[in-house]
């Protein structure tokens, strides 16, 4: 064998073996060069042997099996679909949000007598804006991707058949024939499946529709969305002579410590959304689910609103000292505002919002569900 | 024309892979090398190409049909194919299903004549 074939034949399995485990690679390598070499010694030509043995990665998908893949063909519909909504709902607000900042600073002080100073204000803006939307639209994208990406992965690898129960149709309409088999030889694995197993089909009233989630989960990402990129948009926006003076209600200086917590307790609710889509049908799962992530919600809840410092703690001081002279009645009612109270108030509502969803999921999965053994 | 000797293969390829656990498993009562093993398949009619047969081989080795040897005594290491006990019995199976259903398809496609 020449220096050249040899050459080849070690490109030929590196192409191969960096497409396997780490743990199989020097074995299968010293595979690979016996075979080449037995090949080569009878036809003698390295590129006939090397082309009889076709495409390196297709060698290696051999070796590798079909087990690699991050989203299986089950969730795959309902991943991209939900992907596409969350993109959706996201870079767009992002966008918009950016450029409208930017053209507020843009604009803002800006003498706006000629033509020319409107184009010199909108060139300024949209320069300022362009680079912190390019920037945040990729950081939110990715965040987005991210997210849903994770919670699907943690349903495809903890093995979570959320379909395998009734809804099944629902989530894998495309997919359920390429799948049979495989599945029907997994499931046989010990017990041996009987018609008894095959649940009900889903009462009509137990069928959770895409259409109903996808409020809550459009709600949540609009939601982080402006509590990641304008949280100020939660203010007190007052007009006094002419200057526009924003008191946030929220306390901003201690943001990056709350929106953690903030984000954390959405996409939780988020997670919950998914599982409903995905299941389709109110069941078990659903149900625990749904208790899960409310107790979990709550807890957060009174994290943020008892124990974080939530609330702007300048708020009425601020309000008071701007609303000096300002006759308008709307605004002095926010002077009696109290963020004890409030936090009190809200976390008495989201603990009741969260009882009545947990109500519902469970009367329906009770009354209408089936799965639940 | 291409379509139809597309699928013409396509459904032979998969005719191919039903049998070719038993086909391998036939041939490693002794231990083999694998291009030892590619060459006699092909010598009685049983062609597989090697990107197939070689993660196979592995593969039944997982499954504890076959074990495996490196010989480090010749002109170059070689890995040694053989099969297993459990493999011996997997296989005697295997072989009393092929001739039953091979009987079955056999007078199936008599019919037909």
């Amino acid at each position: 064998m020449t220096e050249q074939d040899r050459d080849w034949m070690e490109r030929y399995i590196y192409q191969v073996v960096r497409h396997l485990p780490k743990s199989q690679r020097e074995e299968i390598g010293l595979e690979l060069r016996e075979l080449i070499e037995d090949m080569w010694e009878q036809s003698g030509d390295m590129t006939e042997v090397l082309q009889e043995l076709g495409d390196p990665a297709v060698f290696a998908k051999q070796y590798r099996g079909e087990e690699g893949y991050l989203i299986g063909p089950e969730y795959y519909d309902t991943y991209f679909w939900l992907l596409k909504v969350v993109l959706f709902c996201s870079l767009i607000p992002v966008a918009l949000f950016g450029f409208g900042e930017a053209f507020y600073e843009g604009f803002g002080g800006a003498a706006l007598q000629t033509t020319g100073d409107w184009i010199r204000a909108i060139v300024r803006s949209c320069s300022n804006g362009l680079g912190s939307v390019i920037a945040n639209v990729m950081i939110s994208g990715l965040g987005a991707i991210g997210s849903v990406t994770l919670i699907f992965l943690l349903l495809e690898r903890k093995k979570i058949r959320l379909g395998e129960l009734p809804g099944a149709d629902v989530i894998s309409k495309n997919t359920i024939g390429r799948d049979t088999i495989g599945r029907d030889a997994k499931n046989a694995m010990g017990t041996a499946w009987t018609p008894e197993a095959l649940s009900p089909l889903p009462d009509k009233r137990a069928v959770i529709n895409r259409g109903d989630t996808i409020v809550g989960i459009v709600f949540i990402v609009l939601f982080s969305v402006l509590l990641i990129f304008a949280p100020k948009l939660f203010s007190v926006f007052l007009n006094i002579e002419e200057d526009l003076v924003i008191i946030p209600f929220f306390n901003l200086d201690k943001w990056s410590l709350i929106l953690p917590f903030f984000l954390a307790s959405l996409w939780i609710g988020l997670a919950d959304e998914i599982v409903k889509l995905v299941a389709g049908v109110y069941n078990r799962f659903v149900l625990i689910s749904n208790i899960v992530s409310n107790v979990l919600q709550i807890v957060l809840g009174a994290l943020l609103l008892l124990v974080l410092p939530f609330w702007n703690p300048n708020f009425t001081s601020e309000l008071s000292v701007q609303l000096e002279g300002v006759s308008e009645r709307f605004w002095h009612a926010f002077l009696d505002w109290d963020g004890r109270k409030a936090s009190f108030v809200i976390l008495v509502m989201l603990c009741l919002i969260a009882l009545a969803d947990m109500g519902v999921t469970a009367y329906k999965t009770i009354r209408y569900g089936t799965g639940n053994d | 024309m291409g379509e139809e000797r597309d699928l013409l293969e396509g459904l032979l390829l998969e005719l191919r892979r039903g049998v070719l656990v038993l086909s391998v498993l036939s041939q490693m009562g002794e231990a083999k090398y694998g291009y030892a093993l590619v060459q006699s398949l092909a010598e009685q009619g049983v062609s597989i190409d090697p990107n197939t047969l070689y993660p196979l081989l592995r593969r039944l080795e997982k499954q504890g049909l076959l074990e495996s040897s490196w010989e480090t005594g010749g002109t170059k290491p070689r890995k040694y194919y053989k099969r297993t006990i459990e493999g011996d019995r997997i296989f005697s199976e295997l072989k009393e299903q092929w001739r039953v259903m091979a009987a079955g398809i056999e007078q199936l496609l008599g019919e037909t004549e």
